[in-house]
C-alpha cells in the first residue's frame, strides 16, 4: 500500500472534467484507490466519488494506492496533480 | 409593454401571438413502489442511462462540425452515467427505500447537490449545474415516450413552453409555430444546439413567461437579441416594421448572390455543395440554391433511435432529402461511419484502444454485412426518385471496394426480383481518407465512380495525430506538405481516370484553403452549411491561372508558411 498527500493547486478545484480524468485514469489499473478528505474516504475510479469531495483549490487530499501495479498507478495519478488536470 | 430578455438560440425576427404550453416533463412520481415493481423501476431506470449516453453520442457527432468546445463537458457527462457507483446508489434507493424510479434518481442527485451547496465555495457550488443537467436528463428520458409535441404546438402562433426536449425540437416545427420562447433552458443544452437548425427564431430562459403572459398575448420576438416584447405598443410595431424590410432586403441581397452561378474570376465553373447531417437541413434558403448534397452523414439514424433502421425506414428519410432539394440536385449518401467504440454492447465487440485505427467505417459494415444490406437497400429503393450516389467511408484496399460492390450487386438482383423499382446506374464512390488509397488513387480510380476526400480523417492519419487532442490542432493541419501532397494526387488522378473528385472535409469550409484547393485543380466543394456564401464570394476573387501560378511558387513551403502565405492572399 501507498499513501500519498497532494494538494490541489489549479484554479477550479476537482470539478467534473478532472474528476473524470482521475477515474479514467485510475480505472486503467487493477489496483484499489481511495482518496480521504477530512473525515471522508471515496472510491477514486468513481467519477460521482470524487465530485462528492467537492475538494476545491489548496485542499489537501490523501491518495491511498493498494494492490498489484499501485506503483505505476501512483505515479500516473499524481502526475494528474502535478499537470494540475492540464489546466490554467 | 413590457420587455424580457433571455438568450438567443436561433436568430430571426416575427411578430404574432402566443399559445401557452404548459407540462412538467421533469415532474417525479410520488408515494412507494411495491417489492413487485422493484425490477422493473431498476430497469427503466437503466434504459434511460442507455438513452442518455446515446443521446450525448449524438450530440457529440453533430458538435463534431460545430463547437468543439462543448464536446469536453459532454464527454464528462458520459463519464458520469457510465460510473458504476451511479448506477448502484440509484438501484439501492430503488430496492431498499422502495422509491419510484424517477424519484429515486431525483434525490439521488438532490442529496449529491445539497452536499455541494453546504460547501460554501462559489466555483464549487457551480459545478451542481452538471449535476443537474445529468439529472434532468435522465429524468427526462424516462418520461419522454410520453409526450406528443402535435397535441401542443400550434401552426403561426409563438409557441411558450416551460421547457423543451431535445428529441421533440426536431418534431416541432412540423406544427408550424412562428417561433419558440423557453422559459427555462441552458444555451449549452442539447436542445439548444438541435434548436439552431430548426429555422426560427427560437429564445430560451424568459423568466415567468408562462405566469405573465397570457393566451393569445401580441408579441415581437427578437431571435438575434435573445427579447421578446409584450405587447408592444406603436414605436415597437413601426420599428418593427422597419427591421423587417431591412431584413427582407438582406435577405434578398443573399438570395440573388445564391442564384448566380458560383465561378472563379475568369468564369471557371465551380461545383459548390454542402454537407448536411438531417434531412431537415435541407430547408434552409441556402441549401436551396446550391449544387447538391456532398455529404450527407448518415449516423443520425442509429442514434437518434439506438438501433439500425430498415432498409424501409431508412429510404423514407433519403427520400425526404431528394424532395427537400430541387429536382435532379446529386446527393451523396456516405454509408454509416461507426465504430466498436459506440456500439460494442450491442455487438459485443471488444474494447478497442484506438477506435480511429479500429473497426470502424467500412470495416465494421463488411463484418456486420446485415446492417450493410439494409442501408445499401434503402439507398437503393430511394434512389428511384433522385440522384443518389453511395459514398463508401474508411476504404483502405480496393478489395473493400469490390466486397461492397458485390453486395450491392447483390441488392439490385433482389429488388429487381421483388420489382420494386431502383436506379440501375447509381454511382459508387469512395472516400479517400485513409493515406493508402490516396497514394494509389491511380489504381484506386479504376474501381470507383468517384473521389471523396475527407480532410479531417486523412490528416489525422498522415500526420499520425488524433483529431479530438485539442494540444495538437494548431499544430497538425491540412496545410502540412504531405497531405497537400496527397490532395493533388488524388485530384490528379480523378482527373486522369474522369472521374469526380470532391472535397467534402472541413477545409472546403476554411477560406484559407479555398485558392490554395482551386491552385491544386480542385473544382468541386463541398462544404458547411455556414460556409456557403464565403466560399462562394472567395472563389469569385481569382482566376485559375493566378491561383495555379501561386501554388508552384509555395509548393515547397513548410506548413506555416503556407498557412501565412494564402492568408495574406485573401486579405488583399
Amino acid at each position: 500500500m501507498i499513501k500519498k498527500n497532494v494538494t490541489l493547486t489549479n484554479k477550479l478545484g476537482i470539478h467534473v472534467r478532472p474528476a473524470s480524468l482521475i477515474s479514467k485514469t485510475a480505472s486503467k489499473y487493477k489496483s484499489n484507490f481511495l482518496i480521504r478528505k477530512d473525515d471522508m474516504e471515496i472510491n477514486g475510479k468513481s467519477v460521482m466519488g470524487i465530485m462528492m469531495l467537492g475538494a476545491g483549490k489548496d485542499t489537501e487530499l490523501e491518495l491511498v494506492f493498494d494492490g498489484v501495479d499501485e506503483q505505476e498507478m501512483m505515479e500516473d495519478i499524481v502526475k494528474l496533480f502535478e499537470d494540475k488536470f492540464g489546466e490554467e | 409593454m413590457k420587455e424580457y430578455i433571455g438568450y438567443s438560440i436561433a436568430p430571426g425576427l416575427i411578430a404574432g401571438n402566443v399559445t401557452l404550453v404548459e407540462w412538467d416533463i421533469y415532474k417525479v412520481s410520488k408515494g412507494h413502489i411495491k417489492a413487485s415493481e422493484v425490477e422493473e423501476h431498476i430497469k427503466s431506470f437503466q434504459n434511460a442511462v442507455t438513452l442518455s449516453i446515446s443521446e450525448i453520442d449524438l450530440l457529440l457527432t453533430y458538435l463534431e462540425t460545430r463547437a468543439r468546445e462543448e464536446r469536453n463537458i459532454l464527454q464528462s457527462h458520459q463519464e458520469i452515467l457510465k460510473d458504476k457507483i451511479l448506477i448502484g446508489d440509484v438501484a439501492i434507493i430503488i430496492r431498499e427505500e422502495m422509491k419510484p424510479a424517477d424519484r429515486a434518481v431525483q434525490e439521488y442527485f438532490n442529496r449529491m447537490i445539497d452536499h455541494l451547496s453546504d460547501l460554501d465555495d462559489v466555483v464549487l457550488s457551480q459545478r451542481k449545474e452538471d449535476f443537474e443537467d445529468i439529472k434532468m436528463r435522465i429524468i427526462r428520458n424516462m418520461h419522454h415516450q410520453d409526450i406528443h409535441i402535435k397535441d401542443f404546438v400550434k401552426e403561426n402562433k409563438v409557441v411558450v413552453l416551460p421547457e423543451i426536449i431535445p428529441s421533440l425540437v426536431l418534431s416541432i416545427k412540423d406544427s408550424h409555430p412562428l417561433a419558440v420562447i423557453v422559459e427555462k433552458g441552458s444555451p449549452h443544452s442539447h436542445s439548444a444546439i438541435i434548436a439552431k437548425s430548426i429555422g426560427i427564431p427560437v429564445i430560451f430562459n424568459i423568466e415567468n413567461a408562462l405566469k405573465e403572459f397570457k393566451e393569445n398575448d401580441p408579441v415581437i420576438v427578437y431571435g438575434t437579441e435573445g427579447k421578446v416584447i409584450l405587447e408592444p405598443d406603436d414605436k415597437h410595431i413601426k420599428e418593427y416594421e422597419a427591421l423587417k424590410k431591412s431584413a427582407k432586403k438582406l435577405f434578398k441581397e443573399k438570395i440573388a448572390l445564391l442564384k448566380t452561378p458560383t465561378l472563379t474570376k475568369d468564369k471557371t465553373k465551380i461545383e459548390l455543395m454542402v454537407n448536411i447531417e438531417f434531412p431537415e437541413d435541407c430547408e434552409i434558403p441556402e441549401v436551396q440554391y446550391i449544387d447538391g448534397v456532398g455529404l450527407f452523414r448518415t449516423e443520425f439514424l442509429y442514434f437518434m433511435e439506438n438501433s439500425f433502421p430498415s432498409a424501409e425506414n431508412q429510404s423514407v428519410v433519403y427520400k425526404q432529402v431528394i424532395e427537400n432539394l430541387p429536382k435532379g440536385k446529386p446527393v451523396y449518401v456516405r454509408t454509416f461511419d461507426v465504430g466498436g467504440d459506440k456500439l460494442q454492447r450491442e455487438f459485443g465487440l471488444h474494447k478497442e484502444v484506438n477506435p480511429n485505427l479500429g473497426c470502424r467505417g467500412i470495416r465494421f459494415l463488411l463484418k456486420y454485412k446485415e446492417i450493410f444490406r439494409q442501408q445499401i437497400r434503402g439507398i437503393l429503393m430511394a434512389s428511384a426518385y433522385g440522384n443518389l450516389k453511395i459514398m463508401l467511408p474508411m476504404i483502405a484496399s480496393i478489395k473493400e471496394i469490390i466486397q461492397s460492390c458485390e453486395l450491392i450487386e447483390e441488392e439490385k438482383a433482389l429488388l429487381r426480383k421483388k420489382k420494386v423499382a431502383f436506379n440501375d446506374k447509381i454511382e459508387v464512390g469512395i472516400m479517400i481518407e485513409i493515406p493508402s488509397s490516396a497514394i494509389l488513387a491511380d489504381l484506386f480510380a479504376k474501381h470507383a465512380d468517384f473521389f471523396s476526400i475527407g480532410t479531417n480523417d486523412l490528416t489525422q492519419y498522415v500526420l499520425a495525430a488524433d483529431r479530438n487532442n485539442e494540444a495538437l490542432a494548431d499544430e497538425f493541419t491540412y496545410f502540412d506538405p504531405a497531405v497537400i501532397e496527397l490532395i493533388r494526387k488524388t485530384i490528379k488522378a480523378g482527373k486522369k481516370h474522369n472521374i469526380d473528385v470532391t472535397l467534402c472535409g472541413e477545409m472546403a469550409s476554411d477560406p484559407i484553403a479555398v485558392p490554395l484547393l482551386l491552385g491544386l485543380g480542385l473544382r468541386s466543394f463541398s462544404v458547411n452549411i455556414s460556409g456557403i456564401i464565403h466560399v462562394k464570394k472567395i472563389l469569385s476573387r481569382f482566376t485559375i491561372a493566378e491561383l495555379e501560378n501561386f501554388y508552384k511558387k509555395h509548393q515547397s513551403n513548410s506548413q506555416e508558411e503556407m498557412q501565412i502565405a494564402y492568408k495574406q492572399l485573401i486579405k488583399k
